[in-house]
């Protein structure tokens, strides 16, 4: 495959549709990347090179193809119990006030908005198997959406490699939690069980959603413009239940872009409740 | 963690899911033909050097020209649930670039005693991993690590792979009966 | 502060020292069970110990179990970093006594993120999240 550098017009309509589809901002700093990125694609998909590829979608939109270089533009990193203190702050104090806050409905409803492959929804379901008491009797929702296809369908899966199940994850939790099958490592069906996955676009129409006592949005506004994340916060606000908290990335904030927040500092971790 | 915390441990453990594990540790088992196909194997080679080493690696459609002077050539036995032997062979020029990015030393500095250890050691990280895909209880020897000038000569039966490390070649194959230790 | 580090191979003795020491830990090195042993009796109680399970003279896991019996070290932080991936060793290593277990190949993530997820402070202690 041939090598030739981007012509400033791909690159312009790389940025055009990846901002228009999903939000993430691009520029011609970022070309690297986007080569990285899009060679893949092209060499999947049969062509010679990347200017190809861009030269086909130009000629004439085809929705998948054009799918698959904006998923491909997404950074998917994540790990499981990633900075720790969200996590902490579940277990400490979250978990035990919404047990007393929901009494009476027995439900809890949690959110992992851009949850990539799957491992913060994970890792909140084996932290309420271990220390949310009662669960049996709960009714319990957790529910991971993301834009891209591709990591919907792995953390379905709920298989990872060993250098993922190394990262973050206490060897206890990795011993009782999971099964080794060659390489991989799966999740016991219990846990695995406890999460679903649906497609949801950030910026565009939602599908219907529980109302969440818990949402984690977070590595995913950083990418984004600041009208975007307003118009985002204030859709995220509206499908909160009263007192509800969100957890944002170690990198984001609310401060500035929706007054609807109150910011909350617990030990060493931040979260933002509706006012 | 305390001692309180440990006896804590100690005490879930007993009673709780570990168990299954280790039932399967303790349990006689028939000798199991694991089958460790060439993917397999070219996934547990990406995982040392791309993800640990930072050293990306690609398919090779050479062989190993590697015949006759100074090949390092590293081995390590698998023993119990799964018998095999697995082998590391990599022509010096290889083993010097693996051990200089190891060590994070210069080009051509590095004494041959310390190429030796760190081709040891990945033998030893893709033994462990072979090794882990069995769920009856194997255990892993220690590396053990030669120069050899003589001609490569691969023994029947088992299967190989020939990746390029940054590069260069290096050759692992693998043996699920016990052959004659090179 | 310092980390000891626990192996036979020094190409991965130098790995580790070079992850852990940007971190502000010193590094003591020991080449087996024994060895590592040894250097304790001789220093204060590491920040950290670094060790790996197969080694000749004395393995990992004898030389967790010595450690573990010595009130002394009750409370040291101790993390095996190996190439044994069974879930039945990790289990076994947990019962030993070992606050954490890393598998090998790892990445400096890894270890990083393991460090804090047992409590080992950190000098420099960078993000090790993007
Ligand atoms: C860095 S990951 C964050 C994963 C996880 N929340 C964490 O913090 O570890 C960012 C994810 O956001 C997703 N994403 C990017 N733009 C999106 C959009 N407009 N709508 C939904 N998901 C989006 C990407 O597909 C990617 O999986």
């Amino acid at each position: 495959m041939s090598v030739a550098t981007l012509t400033p017009e791909a690159i312009n309509y790389v940025c055009t549709t990846v901002r228009a589809r999903s939000a993430i901002e691009l520029d011609v700093s970022k070309s690297y990347l986007i080569e990285a990125r899009l060679a893949p694609v092209a060499k999947d998909n049969g062509f010679d090179s990347i200017n190809d590829l861009i030269q086909a979608l130009r000629g004439q939109r085809q929705l998948k193809l054009e799918s698959q270089l904006v998923e491909a533009m997404t950074t998917n990193e994540t790990s499981f119990f990633r900075d720790q203190h969200p996590f902490e702050t579940l277990r400490k104090t979250l978990f035990s006030e919404i047990k007393t806050r929901n009494a009476a409905s027995k439900s809890l409803n949690i959110w992992s908005a851009a949850c990539s492959t799957g491992q913060e929804i994970y890792s909140i379901a084996m932290h309420l198997r271990e220390h949310f008491a009662d669960l049996a009797s709960w009714k319990v929702q957790l529910v991971g959406t993301d834009l891209s296809d591709d990591v919907l369908k792995r953390a379905a899966e709920a298989r990872f490699s060993q250098i993922e199940v190394n990262r973050g994850l206490p060897a206890s939790m990795l011993v009782k939690h999971f099964q080794r099958n060659g390489l991989h490592w799966e999740l016991k069906p219990e846990v695995r069980n406890m999460a679903r996955f649906m497609k949801l676009n950030l910026i565009e129409r939602w599908p219907p959603l529980p109302v969440m006592d818990i949402v984690f949005l977070r590595n995913v506004l950083i990418y984004f413009c600041p009208e975007t994340k307003r118009a985002i916060l204030e859709k995220v606000r509206r499908v909160m239940a009263p007192n509800a908290v969100l957890f944002l990335g170690a990198a984001e904030t609310t401060m500035g872009l929706d007054a609807g927040f109150e910011r909350v500092q617990s030990d060493n971790s931040v979260y933002y409740r509706l006012k | 963690m305390d001692l309180k915390q440990r006896n804590k441990w100690l005490l879930y453990l007993n009673t709780h899911s570990w168990q299954d594990h280790l039932f399967w540790a303790g349990r006689e088992i028939e000798r199991e033909q694991m089958i460790v196909d060439v993917p397999t194997m070219d996934q547990i080679i990406s995982n040392v050097f791309d993800e640990m080493l930072c050293m990306p690696t690609s398919p090779s459609d050479s062989g190993l020209e590697c015949s006759v002077v100074g090949r390092i050539v590293a081995s390590i036995r698998i023993t119990g649930a799964m018998e095999k032997l697995i082998v590391v062979e990599a022509p010096m020029a290889t083993a010097s670039l693996i051990g200089e990015t190891m060590f994070d030393a210069e080009h051509d500095t590095l004494p041959e005693e310390e190429i030796r250890d760190a081709v040891g050691e990945i033998v030893n990280m893709i033994g462990g991993n072979v090794k882990g895909m069995c769920e009856g209880e194997s255990t892993l020897s220690l590396p053990c690590v030669s120069v050899e000038n003589s001609e490569l000569s691969i023994p029947d039966g088992g299967e190989q792979t020939i990746v390029n490390v940054a590069g260069s070649p290096i050759l692992v194959r693998w043996h699920d009966m016990p052959v004659a230790t090179v | 502060m310092y980390a000891l580090i626990i192996d036979d191979s020094r190409a991965m003795r130098r790995i580790l020292s070079k992850i852990v020491m940007p971190l502000g830990l010193e590094v003591v090195e020991a080449e087996n069970g024994q060895d590592g042993l040894d250097r304790l009796e001789e220093m204060e109680p590491p920040e950290v110990i670094l060790v790996d399970w197969n080694m000749p003279v004395m393995n990992g896991l004898d030389f967790v179990k010595t450690v573990r019996a010595d009130g002394r070290y009750a409370n040291q932080k101790i993390m095996m970093v190996t190439t044994e991936t069974e879930p039945a060793q990790m289990v076994r290593a947990l019962m030993a006594g070992v606050d954490e277990f890393a598998m090998k190949p790892f990445t400096a993530d890894v270890l990083v993120e393991k460090m804090k997820l047992i409590g080992v402070r950190l000098p420099n202690p960078v993000s090790s999240n993007e």
